[in-house]
């Protein structure tokens, strides 16, 4: 196949509507790193991309941009499970009681104080944080439900035989089909991968899991809800994407074991 | 000021942590991204928490964007479809397959225009490149243009869409593949032609 050829792959696979023996040559074709054929895929991700537009524009809630510029004021502690050692719950619940009063003294003082410009913005402060940490804290009780469940299974997955350094551990239970992923020494996905987590159905089919975000420190979490009938003694495995929309891996897994380990 | 900078130089303040960069590109892209959010997850509440991931992901993760494999809004919107996919799916799962995916007589009312999901900005934020787009897309037949939107909006397989539809397999493929190129043709400038189809 040449690269004038290819083009019009290169396409359909940005929309993943290749074959895998196709999907597979362009690919490695890409990876070989042919400047033209990457042109032609930058040109594609565009292009499939611009299919969005067809959209007529959509103002969201302005409630968004405040909770968003909320969050990028505090520091980035908001995950799934905490990245250090776990907090007390009792020094949680203490800071976030803490936080309720000052929001309490704050409406007092609001009250007969109008006008008081600097102490609105501590209040609104206060009231960003007491909303981040519920939000945290609805998180980590999601996470509990699912290692506090008496059918709770553990697996491993571990890379080592793939020539891959990471490792993951995951906590489900196959009554709820919750499910908790931890990783850690995670390499970080260069701009446009992202690691995806898959399962395998009864028919050998691969089921989406999600997809695991890994931060700077190269530890990641995901907390998510298996799909329904997936083989339980078949493997669990994690791929490097390139689009992490996919609905089948694209790629060889990084890291995998069984589901069932008894 | 980051209001006036262009989207690769506001990508740069976000990646050194400048917040009012990170507000100005929300400005600019939050109306598309939140439109195609809604129209995948089709809840205002879901697609206003997937919102706020997306650009909370481009703040933790601002670094990582190369702005040679894609402008902003092209990497805002992978990113976001990616997500509201994801959503999607744990809600299919959960309620049953499909059963979120619109059916027919959504796809077939989008596809002649009548999108529920209209906005005041419409009129004022539709630009040269979404007029491009709706051309190319009012180039393909009714056909073509349901099975792409399938395939786009509501992340469906080819076998999955073929069961929605009541139809062959193949032809589904046969005919997603004849609507993808043709968009081809019409969105990708080709460097050996000189201009686009």
């Amino acid at each position: 196949m040449t690269c004038t050829e290819r083009r019009d792959a290169i396409f359909l696979l940005e929309a993943d509507q290749l074959e895998r023996e196709e999907r597979d040559e362009i690919r490695e074709h890409l990876e070989s790193g042919c400047p033209r054929c990457l042109g032609a895929f930058a040109e594609a991700r565009a292009a499939h991309a611009s299919l969005a537009l067809q959209l007529d524009p959509v103002a969201p809630s302005p409630l968004v941009r405040e909770r968003l510029l909320a969050r990028i004021a505090v520091p980035s502690v908001v995950s799934i499970a905490p990245r250090h050692p776990a907090r007390p719950e009792w020094r949680r619940m203490a800071l976030a009681a803490g936080i309720a009063g000052l929001v309490a003294f704050g409406a007092g003082r609001l009250s007969t104080q109008s006008g008081d410009g600097g102490l609105a913005r501590e209040l609104a402060v206060a009231r960003r944080e007491l909303t981040r940490l519920a939000s945290e804290s609805d998180r980590s009780r999601a996470v509990l439900g699912v290692l506090a469940s008496p059918d709770v299974s553990l697996v491993d997955l571990s890379g080592g035989a793939l020539g891959f350094r990471g490792a993951a551990r995951m906590y489900w239970d196959y009554e709820s089909r919750g499910c908790y992923l931890r990783a850690t020494e995670m390499r970080m996905p260069q701009a446009g991968e992202e690691y995806v987590l898959w399962f395998t159905a009864m028919s050998g089919k691969p089921l989406r899991g999600g997809v695991i975000e890994v931060d700077e420190s190269g530890e990641a979490t995901l907390l998510t809800e298996m799909p329904a009938g997936i083989d339980p003694t078949a493997p669990v495995y994690v791929t490097l994407e390139h689009d992490p929309s996919v609905a089948a891996p694209t790629a060889e897994p990084v890291l995998q074991d069984l589901l069932d380990q008894t | 000021m980051p209001e006036g900078g262009d989207d690769q130089t506001l990508m740069e303040l976000v990646a050194r942590g400048d917040g009012a960069a990170l507000d100005a590109l929300y400005a600019r892209h939050a109306p598309l991204v939140f439109a195609l959010c809604l129209r995948i997850v089709r809840s205002r509440p879901e697609a206003e928490e997937v919102l706020q991931e997306v650009f909370w992901e481009l703040w933790r993760s601002g670094d990582r964007y190369l702005a040679e494999r894609g402008s902003v809004r092209v990497y805002l919107v992978q990113l976001a479809r990616s997500r509201a996919l994801d959503v999607l799916r744990v809600r299919r799962r959960r309620e049953g397959l499909l059963a979120s995916a619109g059916g027919p007589s959504v796809v077939a009312a989008e596809i002649r225009g009548e999108d529920t999901h209209r906005g005041a900005l419409a009129a004022a934020i539709v630009g040269e490149d979404s007029q491009r787009v709706r051309s190319a897309m009012r180039t393909l037949s009714d056909a073509e243009r349901c099975v792409v939107t399938l395939a786009y909006f509501d992340g469906l397989s080819q076998s999955e869409i073929a069961a929605q539809l009541g139809e062959p397999l193949g032809t589904v493929k046969t005919r997603t593949r004849r609507a993808l190129l043709r968009l081809r043709g019409l969105l990708v400038v080709d460097p050996d032609e000189g201009g686009a189809n």
